[in-house]
């Protein structure tokens, strides 16, 4: 189980983004995460992944903390693979540096082989996303977070790439998905929570200062 | 005759590999388009199916290595290069995507004012606040910086100085995904608004859903081929309605028609078939379906490059 207790965090100086929220995502089952643009919901997803570390409260994954080296075992996928692959490197690098390849999982997300030799300007933003998708599911992560990962896409190759990671999920793998897209999360999510609803200010008390 | 007729356009790139190894890509062939004033054309695909440079290239602005040909004509006289370069900013006009396209040193109030000139108005200084006080913006919006803007503001200054010139044809990129969705509503609309105000205006999007609340009828581009182009009401019930396979795939894959994943991608424009460019991933693909690029075909208000739109029917229902 993936859980966040009590999450606070805010960028400095700033107003709290994120303020005392609670979440649990259970192995095998989808929680969606919904909310208005603003409320925190990217960076809801970077505390979850380890890439941001609360100012309060503690993520957890299997009821410990999630070590500080090594894999990490939840993994981000985000809005715009161009900013997540490297512009100078040719996609197979930026692919290989999670590990060995998975041929299955690039058939599965009907990945050609030519692709891989090239460079991610030379590709569109669909053909990125899958790569980015690949290298996030290469390793077998525990969990994954999904930030808007298919708002970019055209309704073809956004259903190829939920149902990998749907095909995923039914493996045991745990989904966060963040969504503005509510028919999204309706057909994906086993259940949806509202970020705003979660957010409890004032509950920090004079810890807050 | 429409006011903007495009046919069989195709756009080839001719790049140097390595060295001196010359390689081609088409990455449009066979594109057709056709929209009238008072009239809304949604433009729907996949990234990499000529969405956008079917826009750059009625407006002039492909590359110096890009290789052109097919018929374009506006207002029924042939868009010539030079007279793409004469008709933009004034009869043709480019709503872009994000507000990147705004200089981000200059005021709000500079920028559209400079619209306002090479647009020829008398008084540009008037003919900027009336542009602004028309999306509904104060004037004192006219001191501010791009990054002091909210979304929803920058994409009304960008509609702002798209319009300016008061165009016949308007092209809109679809606001950046991830927008809030009043502020996509609130484009749409706008954009449906000047429809009926008389102007003619492609949206290029590919958020289906979106598109089919305000278009009236959608071109449904594949690999830089149109391969449909349909009244908004086909897009309906199971998809029967639509002519093409892969108009149908796109319609079954939203979240709320059954989420069907098609397999496969588009094919690389470095290396297209010689026969239909969807043959590779159609479910009613026939050894003719690979010899020769299908042609054109009408059905009613309906037109699609498939050969088989007469099995379609049998076969999948």
């Amino acid at each position: 189980m993936l859980t966040g207790d009590q999450l606070c965090f805010r960028y400095q100086p700033g107003p709290w983004v994120i303020d005392h929220v609670s979440i649990a995502a259970h192995p095998g089952q989808v929680l969606g995460v919904r909310g208005p643009s603003g409320v925190g919901k990217s960076t809801l997803a970077r505390l979850l992944t380890g890439h941001l570390s609360p100012n309060h409260g503690q993520v957890q994954l299997n009821g410990a903390p999630i070590p500080a080296t090594g894999r990490h075992p939840v993994q981000l996928i985000g809005q715009h693979p161009e900013f997540a692959l490297d512009p100078r490197w040719r996609l197979s690098r930026s692919l290989d540096e999670a590990g060995p390849r998975d041929h299955n999982l690039l058939d599965e997300l009907f990945v050609d082989d030519d692709w891989l030799s090239r460079y991610p300007r030379e590709l569109s933003g669909g053909e990125l996303q899958r790569l980015t998708v690949a290298r996030a599911l290469a390793n077998q992560p525990t969990a994954v977070v999904a930030d808007e990962v298919s708002a970019m896409l055209d309704p073809i190759t956004q259903a190829q790439l939920w149902q990998v990671l749907l095909r995923r999920v039914g493996e045991g793998m745990i989904l966060v998905a963040i969504s503005h897209d509510d028919a999204l999360l309706d057909a994906v999510a086993d259940e949806v929570v509202d970020l705003e609803a979660m957010q409890v200010p004032f509950a920090r008390g004079a810890s807050g200062g | 005759m429409s006011l903007l007729n495009v046919s069989n356009l195709s756009v080839t790139f001719v790049q140097y590999a390595r060295g001196l190894r010359r390689q081609s890509l088409e990455v449009v062939t066979g594109l057709d388009l056709s929209v009238d004033s008072g009239e809304l054309v949604a433009v729907v695909g996949a990234s990499g199916s000529g969405k956008s440079l079917l826009a750059h290239s009625l407006l002039g602005l492909l590359p110096a290595n890009a290789r052109e040909s097919g018929d374009l004509s506006f207002d029924g006289q042939p868009l010539t290069p030079a007279r793409r370069r004469q008709l933009r900013g004034h009869e043709i006009s480019l709503i872009p995507q994000t507000v990147a396209s705004l200089d981000p040193m200059a005021t709000v109030g500079a920028q559209v004012r400079r619209a306002a000139q090479v647009a020829q108005h008398v008084d540009p200084a008037e003919a900027a606040t009336q542009a602004l006080a028309e999306r509904h913006l104060d004037p004192d919006v006219e001191a501010r910086y791009p990054h002091e803007l909210s979304g929803g503001m920058a994409r009304r200054v960008i509609t702002a100085i798209a319009l300016i010139g008061r165009p016949r044809l308007i092209l809109a990129d679809e606001p950046t995904p991830g927008l809030h969705p009043s502020i996509v509503t609130e484009a749409l609309q706008t954009l449906r608004k000047l429809a009926d105000e008389g102007s003619a205006v492609v949206l290029i999007t590919h958020d289906l859903t979106g598109a089919l609340t305000v278009a009236d009828r959608v071109a449904v581009f594949y690999a830089g081929t149109t391969v449909e182009l349909a009244p908004t009401s086909a897009f309906t019930g199971d998809g029967s309605k639509l002519l093409h396979p892969y108009s149908r795939a796109l319609w079954r894959a939203l979240p709320g028609n059954g989420f069907e994943a098609l397999p496969g991608a588009q094919p690389s424009p470095l290396d297209l078939p010689g026969g239909c460019l969807f043959a590779d991933r159609c479910p009613l693909v026939i050894d003719e379906c690979t010899v020769s690029r299908p042609a054109a075909v009408s059905v009613g208000d309906t037109t699609a490059r498939c050969i088989r739109i007469n099995d379609r029917q049998a076969i999948e229902c």
